[in-house]
């Protein structure tokens, strides 16, 4: 049935085509809308057809069309494409505008003002949509890496399927904080935004920018306008598919020279009848290794006969049959799979004087990297509006994602696949042994077992046994959007009604198998939160005379709720293999929660405009929260603003083309959670029928008030040669007070943190971006942009009784460590920069070398300060290439500076599973080897008395005693260059279809991830760690690559 | 203009209107998910529920391996003492703020007449039995860590960064609370949500006044006239006096209140743990009846074999949990029961006191012990084992050597019940005469006299850290505490 339609809409089309032929001559010149100049080797094509013809070095044309052309399509390279409509005029004059940074680009700004880009007094940076789409990125804000300055992405590995957070401006919040993301008004997450609806996307750093936003901006704001429906031609239909290949990329350096065990020693097998099976006796004396041990210090694997674990397991096919001890060295990477990942995003739209509309389908397949890990995402959305009289104007934006994920495989310390892998694990273990895990009775089969005659897993599960029987199932809904309707009063004045609502429904269960290492349990989470808002706004715009003013008046009502229940079964399942609360054995775990909070506000906002060249902002903005005591709970703020184009006074010429100043001043005003002020007792797991309740461990405050951070920014941006070079560069200061905190303190005082207003902290950075066209001509573009983010900051005022703040950073632990073991702990001290790691140090002599003790271990001093996890700078480099229709593109960020910790490399030492446990030592003899046959390790450093330390200490006693929580030998610096992606796309020359619907088709190959460029433990890609300042058994980094498909019709 | 001016009054209107919908805010913002007046009863069941935790109270690992009941198979980090930290922050927010808060309420004019405190039971027995179980826990937390937040702790907001008082003070106070707290409980007014003694006050009575026996008994070296006076004044208003009166915290069979051991052992299946080599070899020297259950015979021999305590990993390949002895099977059940205090410690602190002739009578006494020992562990025909047992050479009461029989008889007494009481008789007494094992960290190859601060107490309340340190001694496992000197 489609085959026929097709058919019959071609030949229509086509039979139009004919009857119309008629031929008509066309010429003129084209030129620059900016410089008046000819433009020489632009396009000129009857659109949608394949007749096409070039300017010369005049800029002049001469085409021959068929009477039924009714428009030109007009191309070149970094211009605007024109689409000209003809007349009855032969002889016609087309102006190009420049295609970016131009005068008169228009930005999408707070509350989804379109301002041009003159008149706004604070930096922001804007982003096409397709370039987000280009190359497929899995998230939002990975796909910002490096295209923006002062943005720091935080990715964590692309093999758990999350989403990365981005940072903007450095750490201006005590306890981290991410922007907003705001899709046509609604304020939503980042792993909301579909990526194929985005027409512009506008990062607002300052406050300056976001004050509008009030409360919730104040880190910043990611505006996105979704794309709607455009006049065009053709039935309006973009197909667009992408498929991905991603693989492993980095593990951390193993050793292949020791297989598992506590010992060198090889331990034979003794039978004993008491506790061992009969079928055992045949293999008294065979060789085996410590299969309980989780760690690598074993016998070498130097081709030793010996019994593998599953030797002893009589349900298994080589049950009984010695095997060679030889390296594996790719066992771990023969774990993951290659993961797939298909998109693909079908849109129609469509828009006529009345009306515009577009409908947009998105879905993701994607399997992971880790075995048995599955997403499916769909987003269905809609955008349209509707011009029901001259007046009225109704709108709706209505986006639904439903999303599901089969085992979302796990970061972190305990997992049972990286976290063994890197931490806990035997170096000889072959992956196929493991692949079967099951034995015929349903039992599971593990490496890790206590003995040759208990095949119960001693500490963990074979990898497979993990991501096959324990598995996790989550479920997400979200909808969200708005509906709007406007209408113009006058020419000048308009009134607009706006609800907006967001939706989230998810669902997260958990269960443990039976027979696994762990008890067998199921986990459910149900969580529902939603926001609604109500805005009312009265907006006035009018010109006088060479004065433009631009005004608006905003009422809004908003209410987000959420509720959820987290339950857990309790002492196991009581039927194995059934999933359900009711199975519980004891009585399950169960929390219950619902939050509700309002905030009402009154804002608005002025800009007046001067000629073209200067203008001037305002806004000013009245919150009333619920979440705050009632003597504090309005509060004010807002800012002004100022831009000055200052060319606008220089005659132009070949090398100035621009230049503009730009200062604001904004404040903002924050509020908390919900439930913070006052006392409450909360409930604890009952002790048999004996209800427990106990006094909670934060001290709330009746007294509370809203933070209020106040910013100050100048900025200017210049552009050179035609505009063919462009500077922006900005400085900015930012002073948070009365920031609302819970202030971790000494548990001594019958509480483990207070809520306060903390006093101060200060910020100050910097923002450079050089970017340009080093070359453009008719066929080929080069542009190039880079950007630098410099943040500094400092604690200056915390607490009348406290001068030290231990961060809870982002949600990551303000500190970290083992039972019994010194903590390393993240902390802010008055006076001081944020950010500081404190922990266990090594002594230095006054020169800085580490010094031995007389047995060559180093000296230890607890409480050192083990650097900052601030960077220096961090930035990106983006790079995009054209020529005539082929294009390439790469993105690379970087970070100079800033620390971070690693357990796994901690860990990874410890157990002997690294390289650096292994290999000769400075003597030439294995460094595992003892001491006294000259084997053992060197630690560089000196002795007490100064001199060059000479003592070999046992290398095996080094990591899994000395070295286990001393610190500083974990805190690694986090600088980095990584490319993030890399794409080379062509689009096909029309004529290959001018007798088909399609009106345009690309092609593209992609590649994301591909190469961490520079980072100095490279056991660890710093780029993706696991929390904001350490990592323990984080998933390998992946790269990807594939190829996307875009048919326009 | 008119019409903007409209405009604006309607403008006004929703400000009006905005502004006003923020009456209802505070009971908007009025908590749902939590309780909004103290129920005292429930905060009494919580303070004792805290007991059997392992971080809130005193269930933790290190009171079975420094008086080495137990040993890591394999591995020893804790048992070599490369472990030096333990946070007393739990115990402070849980079980003491919630003591704290009892104590308040039933203080209070007001709240003290509400529902929510008076259904706890007699306001009296409320705060006597808070009190008591308050100078247990700091008592306890002095003793591992010597000096502590005190007089100023449990303040909240009032004071963030509590000073440390010496130990000393800490004791003084602690011996008035015990001798107010079982004045006021005398009244004999019952409680609710005691999950110890079931709301029997005279029960509260007599553990007041063993600890306070117990406390006497650790500061007998730096203040020996002290120690006599409140042993003395303590034992005359009436200690524990029958296996009956032990203060017991018993775990459930649930698995939000299980036995830490029952977890290690069952639940995450890791058996970590064995009886000490030590520990079987001192049962098996006195031929002791309680042998078979402390310990289970070793799988793979059939026979009792010790973990040795404290060797170094490279040394624990050749253990495995198959060819040690596991712990008996009484302390492993998730139901099992953790002595705090015991009618057996009391007679052996009475043979003490009469070893120093602060009383008469030592043999007596010291025998006593060893009964109410085997009754508490519920010895296979009681009095033929105890007569078989008492009558050998090696555990008859000989004066000469009294103070190492009756400590170490306390010792055996407490297995794996409170070990922090067996690890302060070592301190006090150097017996039983513990082998710290091959490799000792941190503690100059010695058992550790003390255990460190948090970390987070040098960055949270820094200048008090700092003082202590200056004061008590370097943060570390050799600093003795101020009633532990040197002979």
């Amino acid at each position: 049935m489609e085959r026929k339609l097709f058919s019959f809409i071609l030949a229509w089309l086509l039979l139009m085509g004919i009857a119309h032929a008629q031929t008509r001559t066309i010429s003129g010149n084209v030129v620059s809308s900016r410089t008046g100049q000819p433009l020489a080797g632009a396009t000129v094509r009857a659109t949608g057809t394949d007749i096409a013809v070039q300017t010369n070095a005049q800029g002049k044309f001469t085409i021959d069309l068929s009477g039924n052309t009714s428009t030109l399509t007009v191309n070149f390279v970094g211009m605007q494409q024109q689409i000209f409509p003809l007349g009855s005029d032969n002889t016609i004059n087309i102006q190009l505008d420049d295609e970016d940074q131009s005068v008169g680009e228009v930005i999408v700004t707070a509350l989804g003002v379109q301002r041009t880009r003159n008149s706004l007094g604070y930096s922001v940076q804007a982003i096409k949509g397709e370039d987000l789409s280009m190359v497929r990125q899995p998230d939002l804000n990975t796909a910002l890496a490096g295209k923006i300055a002062g943005v720091q992405v935080q990715s964590t590995s692309g093999a758990a399927f999350g989403t990365s957070t981005i940072r903007i401006r450095g750490i201006n919040s005590l306890s981290g904080g991410n922007p907003i993301y705001v899709v046509d008004g609604m304020i939503t997450e980042p792993e909301a935004v579909n990526m194929d609806d985005v027409a512009d996307l506008t990062v607002l750093k300052g406050p300056a920018a976001t004050a509008l936003y009030g409360q919730r901006g104040s880190e910043g704001a990611v505006v996105i306008k979704t794309l709607g429906g455009r006049t065009r031609d053709g039935v309006g239909v973009n197909f667009n598919q992408a498929t991905s290949f991603e693989s492993v990329y980095l593990l951390p350096k193993y050793q292949n020279e020791y297989a598992g065990g506590y010992s060198q020693e090889w331990s034979t097998y003794n039978h004993n009848p008491n506790i061992a099976p009969d079928y055992l006796a045949p293999y008294d004396g065979v060789n085996i290794l410590n299969y309980g041990a989780d760690e690598s210090w074993g016998p070498r694997m130097d081709g030793t006969m010996y019994m593998p674990f599953y030797g002893w397991d009589p349900s298994h096919p080589q049950f009984g049959q010695l095997t060679a001890l030889v390296p594996q060295p790719n066992n771990v990477r023969d774990f993951y799979n290659t993961g797939v990942s298909a998109n693909t995003n079908i849109a129609f739209d469509k828009a006529g004087d009345n009306y515009q509309t577009r409908f947009s389908f998105t879905n993701v397949s994607r399997t992971g990297i880790v075995p048995n890990s599955k997403l499916g995402r769909n987003w269905l959305s809609t955008n349209s509006s509707l011009n029901l009289t001259d007046k009225l104007t109704v709108s709706a934006n209505v986006n639904f994602q439903h999303e599901v994920y089969n085992n979302r495989p796990k970061d972190g310390y305990s997992s049972q696949t990286t976290g063994s892998f890197n931490q806990w694990f035997q170096r000889q273990l072959d992956m196929s042994t493991l692949r079967d895990y099951k034995r015929p009775d349903g039992t599971f089969r593990s490496w890790n077992i206590v003995s040759p005659t208990n095949p119960n897993p001693a500490y963990w599960d074979n990898p497979y046994t993990e991501v096959y029987e324990n598995t996790q199932f989550d479920t997400y809904q979200r909808i969200y959007g708005n509906i709007t309707a406007s209408y113009q009063l006058t020419n000048a004045l308009s009134a607009s009604v706006i609800a907006r609502g967001n939706f989230l429904n998810m669902e997260e269960t958990e269960r443990i198998a039976s027979g696994t290492l762990q008890q067998a349990s199921y986990s459910q989470y149900l969580n529902n939160q939603d926001e609604v808002n109500y805005v009312g706004t009265l907006a006035f715009k009018e010109q006088y005379g060479d004065f433009t003013v631009d005004a608006a008046a905003f009422g809004e009502y908003r209410r987000n709720q959420r509720r959820f229940t987290d339950a857990a079964t309790a002492g196991g399942l009581a039927v194995p293999g059934l999933y359900t609360l009711e199975a519980s054995i004891d009585r399950p775990t169960v929390q219950t929660r619902y939050f509700d909070q309002r905030v009402n506000s009154l804002y608005g906002y002025a800009a007046v405009g001067y000629k073209d060249f200067l203008y001037l902002e305002g806004n000013i903005r009245n919150d009333w929260s619920s979440t705050l005591p009632r003597d504090n709970n309005s509060f004010l703020y807002g800012g002004l603003s100022t831009s000055f184009i200052f060319s606008h006074f220089i005659q132009p010429n070949e090398f100035f083309s621009f230049g503009k100043l730009r200062a604001s001043f904004a404040k903002v005003g924050t509020d908390t959670d919900p439930y913070q002020i006052l006392q409450t007792y909360s409930i604890r797991n009952a002790y048999g029928s004996n209800p427990l309740l106990t006094v909670p461990d934060v001290i709330p405050n009746a007294n509370l008030l809203p933070t209020l951070s106040t910013s100050y920014e100048i900025g200017t941006e210049l552009r050179f040669f035609n505009s063919r070079l462009l500077f922006d560069f900005n400085y900015y200061t930012r002073s948070a007070t009365n920031q609302i905190l819970n202030l971790p303190i000494s548990g001594t005082t019958g509480f483990a943190q207070s809520l306060i207003n903390a006093g101060r902290i200060d910020n100050h950075g910097y923002e450079f971006t050089l970017g340009g066209t080093p070359i453009r001509n008719s066929n080929f573009k080069w542009d190039l942009n880079a950007n630098i983010g410099i943040n500094r900051n400092k604690v200056v005022r915390l607490d009348e009784q406290v001068s030290n703040l231990q961060i809870e950073l982002d949600d990551t632990p303000s500190s970290f460590g083992f039972v019994g073991s010194p903590l390393i702990t993240l902390n802010a001290y008055e006076g001081q920069p944020y950010g500081q790691l404190i922990g266990m140090g090594i002594v230095k002599d006054d020169n800085g070398n580490r010094v031995v003790g007389e047995d060559g271990y180093y000296l230890r001093e607890d409480n050192m300060n083990l650097g900052s996890i601030i960077p220096d700078f961090t930035g990106g480099l983006t790079s995009s290439f054209s020529y005539k229709n082929f294009r390439a593109g790469f993105s690379l960020d970087f970070q100079k500076g800033g620390k971070y910790m690693s357990i796994s490399s901690m860990f990874g030492n410890y157990t002997g599973v690294l390289a650096e446990t292994a290999g000769l030592n400075e003597n030439g003899v294995p460094r595992r080897d003892p001491v006294e046959n000259m084997g053992g390790t060197l630690l560089p450093g000196v002795k007490e008395n100064g001199e060059v330390n000479d003592i070999f200490v046992d290398t095996q006693n080094l990591y899994e005693n000395d070295m286990f929580s001393l610190w500083e030998e974990w805190v690694y610096d986090r600088s980095f260059i990584k490319l993030r992606e890399v794409n080379i796309g062509y689009d096909l020359p029309t004529r290959l279809f001018q007798n088909t619907p399609f009106k345009s088709a690309s092609f593209s190959l992609i590649a994301t991830n591909p190469w961490l460029i520079y980072a100095k433990n490279r056991n660890v890609d710093p780029s993706i760690l696991e929390t904001s300042w350490f990592e323990g058994g984080q998933l390998p980094s992946t790269r990807s690559w594939g190829f996307s498909l875009r048919l326009g019709l | 203009m008119k019409r903007y001016i409209k405009q604006l009054s309607t403008c006004m209107v929703v400000a009006a209107v905005l502004s006003s919908c923020t009456k209802n805010f505070e009971s908007i913002n009025t908590s749902p998910n939590d309780a909004l007046n103290p129920n005292t009863t429930l905060l009494l069941s919580n303070a004792l529920r805290s007991l059997g935790s392992q971080t809130e109270g005193v269930a933790g690992w290190a009171k079975d391996l420094y008086p080495q009941y137990m040993a890591e198979i394999q591995y020893t980090s804790e048992s070599r003492f490369q472990n030096t930290i333990y946070n007393f922050y739990p115990i402070y927010n849980a079980p003491l703020q919630d003591l704290q808060t009892i104590i308040a309420l039933n203080m209070d004019p007001v709240a003290s007449t509400q529902a929510y405190v008076t259904d706890g039971g007699d306001s009296e027995s409320q705060i006597g039995v808070a009190r008591v179980l308050k100078a247990f826990y700091f008592m306890h937390m002095t003793d591992r860590w010597g000096m502590i937040p005190y007089s100023e702790a449990l303040q909240g907001r009032a004071n963030l960064t509590p000073s440390y008082d010496s130990q000393e003070s800490v004791y003084n106070a602690l011996f008035v609370e015990l001798t107010e707290a079982q004045e006021q409980l005398k009244g004999g007014g019952s409680v609710n949500g005691d999950i110890v003694f079931n709301g029997n006050v005279s029960q509260w009575v007599k553990w007041a006044n063993t600890l306070r026996m117990a406390a006497a008994l650790h500061i007998r070296k730096v203040n020996p006239e002290k120690a006599r006076t409140e042993f003395l004044a303590a034992y005359e208003a009436g200690a524990m006096s029958a296996i009956g009166d032990n203060a017991v915290f018993r775990y459930l069979n649930d698995a939000n209140n299980q036995s830490p051991l029952f977890n290690n052992y069952e639940v995450t299946g890791r058996v970590d743990y064995a009886v000490s080599e030590y520990m079987i070899e001192q049962l098996e020297l006195h031929n002791d009846p309680r042998l078979s259950i402390f310990a289970l015979p070793a799988l793979s021999t059939g026979t009792y074999v010790g973990m040795p305590f404290g060797l170094i990993q490279g040394q624990t390949g050749a253990y495995n949990r198959e060819n040690v002895s596991l712990i008996g099977d009484r302390f492993t059940a998730q139901n099992s029961e953790l002595p705090l205090n015991t009618y057996a410690q009391v007679e052996f602190m009475l043979a003490e006191a009469a070893f120093l002739g602060w009383i008469p009578d030592a043999q007596t006494h010291y025998l006593n012990g060893i009964r109410a020992s085997f009754m508490q562990y519920e010895v296979e025909d009681l009095e033929e084992s105890y007569a078989e047992y008492v009558a050998q050479p090696t555990v008859a009461y000989n004066p000469t050597s009294g103070l190492e029989q009756i400590i170490t008889q306390k010792w055996l007494a407490n297995y794996m019940a409170n070990g922090y009481e067996s690890w302060t008789d070592w301190r006090r007494t150097g017996f039983p005469r513990l082998d710290p094992g091959p490799a000792p960290q941190n503690t100059n190859g010695s058992l550790p006299r003390r255990q460190a601060y948090t970390t987070e107490e040098a960055g949270r309340n820094t200048q008090s850290y700092r003082d202590a340190i200056a004061q008590q001694g370097a943060d570390a496992l050799t600093t003795r505490v101020w009633w532990d000197v040197e002979d």
